[in-house]
């Protein structure tokens, strides 16, 4: 089991340092001259200059990513040149509200995909599966921003029951009681994921309960709800496990439209707006991170489907 | 005692419901091995997935007949239902021991539910080991909680006869329980099979293609085609005087290794499909015998002694009694 988890953690690794020499190039690819872009037109010849020192773009490329490779690791992204702040900092101010934007849209993601799927299955065939699979379909191909903005419709505007736009933070007045205005988001982020988990979860049900080991099962004697409890669930389970990972992947990108439609000061509006204003570091750090997370969370996928499958073998 | 009485299998398909077995009956006595043969697609599956109750229904279902155990009707009856009902003593092993046993549980926990369907009250540790001895599975099969993929296709097959037997089945099926396993494991297992068949007093409904193994195991043999069973008698009789030419057909497609390297023959032309059974005798088409009155019209049952086929004219004439 450890010699697994240093086999595949050194593979993320090896993703991590790739991924960041392509985060590192991002700014010198842009065509023209990196500090002129960042500063815009209307900047001095003197300004350019000095952002030039200052990011070190003097310097051979392979000396720079060091130094930008070497002061991440250390906790230290670069300087935002719109805020003037250390880019940390700004990540840090946004990082509550999408860390738990995230964390309440995988409960979502979990809480309906997993159990509707599992009910769907049971039922299949069924007007209850035909209306939940056709619903489902239907869900997962609608983009994010119109769920979010027919959620506002009704539950804000219409019914008033919940806040639209904004998040302040729990550490504030009010407190946990400010988490409702994660509800509305949440649930537009939650809708097209949630439906693709109930669909995979349905089909993963479908395709085990075919499997000769269910039918030993049946052969036994044990009750239906056994039968699917103890041998179809588990195995459909791990080809869900391992379909998180990408959830959380379209999760980021869809957070990024989110929290823009719900006004939300998170990360991914930090990103958007970092992109207008050419906040090339801002931009850089944000995706590091994002790719740490990322890889972070597959290697935890990884491992817990190591526990769920003994077949997985520790090479 | 199980007895099949005009059992009638039928499907749904594209084409409307078809029959793929067609009126089967036959009995099993305890410490009884019946052989069930007949080529691929003949029914044999169908035949026992019906009696175990795992048909797939609603879209393949019995639409007519009576399966009985001890008296007791279990038509229809589902594993579980029978279970309910104190009727759980038949038990079943599949031909795939590679894929009949969850791969995420641990075979110990795969025996003990199988043990406390029958018994909650049952002390799992003792009737696992009791089982274990007596299907021959080593104590390492065991040890630290293996898994499926750690075992040889003989010990899993070995693991699941202990699972059947943890509900002291009065009749064990076997559905080509040896077809995926090398020939010196199949021997190991057939051997296994009738030592238990003879010590728990059990009936065992085995099913194969293999004409061989039957002659060694089994006491009576069930020949199956296009869905019916076309000649049964005991082992001895049928071999030395088949009444079918179908039977005769089987057998001689089996090689005889007395006689050297004799060309192989097969039976000419293939068994129908369930939607293109012909009127008549279903084997009509492929047989040498066959003439006008076996193309149309019901079949009649010849009979010498225990033994009987359905056949217009019979091989081994003599010994037909009218
Ligand atoms: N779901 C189904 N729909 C339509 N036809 C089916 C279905 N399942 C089985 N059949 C048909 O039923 C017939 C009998 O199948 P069965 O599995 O009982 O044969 P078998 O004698 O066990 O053959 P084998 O030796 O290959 O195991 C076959 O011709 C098959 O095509
Ligand atoms: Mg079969």
């Amino acid at each position: 089991m450890l010699g697994f988890i240093v086999k595949r953690t050194g593979a993320a690794l090896a993703t991590l340092v790739a991924a960041s020499v392509l985060i590192f190039m991002f700014i010198h690819l842009i065509p023209g001259e990196p500090a002129a872009v960042m500063l815009g037109d209307a900047a001095t010849p003197e300004q350019v200059a000095a952002l030039r020192t200052r990011l070190g773009l003097d310097e051979p490329l392979i000396i720079q990513y060091f130094y930008w490779a070497g002061n991440a690791l250390q906790g230290d992204l670069g300087r935002s040149i719109f805020f003037d702040e250390p880019v940390t900092t700004v990540i840090a101010d946004g990082a509550e509200t999408s860390i738990l934007l995230a964390s309440i849209t995988m409960i979502w993601v979990v809480l309906i995909g997993v159990p509707v799927g599992v009910i769907a299955a049971m039922r299949r065939g069924s007007w209850l599966d035909q209306g939940l699979s056709g619903l489902a379909m239907l869900l997962a191909s609608i983009p994010t921003f119109w769920v979010g903005l027919y959620l506002i419709l009704v539950f804000a505007a219409q019914l008033g029951w919940l806040p639209s736009s904004g998040y302040p933070s729990i550490f504030d007045e009010g407190g946990l009681a400010n988490l409702r205005y994660l509800i509305l988001p949440s649930l537009a982020l939650a809708t097209p994921n949630a439906a693709l988990i109930l669909r995979l979860t349905r089909a993963s049900m479908l395709d085990v309960s075919k499997e000769d080991y269910v039918r030993t099962a049946r052969a036994k004697g044990i009750s239906p709800r056994q039968v699917t409890v103890r041998h179809i669930l588990r195995n459909a389970l791990l080809v869900v496990v391992s379909a998180f990972g990408f959830t959380f992947a379209a999760l980021i990108s869809e957070a990024v439209v989110t929290e823009t439609v719900f006004a939300l000061p998170g990360i991914g509006r930090t990103v958007v707006q970092s992109i207008l204003r050419r906040d090339y570091p801002v931009i850089q750090g944000v995706i590091l991170v994002i790719v740490c997370l990322y890889l972070v969370l597959n290697l935890l996928v990884d491992i817990s489907y190591r526990f769920l499958d003994p077949r997985v073998e520790l090479e | 005692m199980l007895a099949v009485d005009d059992l009638v299998v039928s499907v749904v398909t594209s084409l409307g419901s078809l029959d793929i077995v067609r009126g089967v009956s036959f009995q099993i006595a305890p410490g009884e091995i019946l052989g069930l043969v007949g080529e691929s697609g003949s029914g044999k599956s169908m035949t026992s997935l019906a009696v175990m109750g795992l048909l797939e229904t609603p879209r393949t279902r019995v639409t007519s007949g009576r399966i009985a155990i001890d008296g007791a009707d279990i038509t229809h009856a589902t594993p579980y239902e029978r279970v309910r009902k104190g009727n759980g003593d038949i038990a079943m092993i599949f031909q795939e021991p590679m894929t009949s046993l969850n791969p995420v549980r641990r075979i110990g926990d795969q025996i003990a539910e199988a043990i406390k369907v029958h018994d909650p009250k049952a002390d799992v540790r003792a009737r696992t080991q009791e089982l274990m001895d007596l299907v021959r599975l080593p104590d390492s099969a065991l040890q630290h909680g293996a898994y499926p993929h750690e075992l040889s296709g003989g010990m899993r097959q070995r693991v699941m006869i202990a699972i059947a037997l943890a509900c002291r089945p009065k009749v064990l099926i076997a559905d080509e329980p040896t077809t995926a396993l090398d020939v010196t494991v199949q021997l190991q297992i057939l051997g296994l099979l009738r030592d238990l068949c003879d010590r728990l007093d059990m009936g065992i409904l085995f099913i194969t293609h293999d004409l061989g193994v039957v002659s060694q195991l089994a006491d009576r043999v069930a020949v199956m085609y296009a869905g019916q069973i076309v000649e049964t008698g005991s082992v001895r009789t049928i071999f030395s005087a088949p009444l079918h030419p179908y039977t005769a057909g089987l057998m001689a497609c089996v090689p005889d290794p007395s006689t050297g390297h004799a060309p192989l023959v097969t039976i000419p032309g293939q068994a129908p499909r369930p939607d293109e059974v012909p009127p008549g005798c279903p084997f009509s088409p492929r047989c040498s015998r066959a003439d006008t009155p076996c193309r149309s019209g019901p079949v009649p049952t010849v009979r010498a002694g225990d033994h009987a086929a359905l056949c217009h004219f019979p091989l081994n004439e003599e010994l037909v009694h009218a």
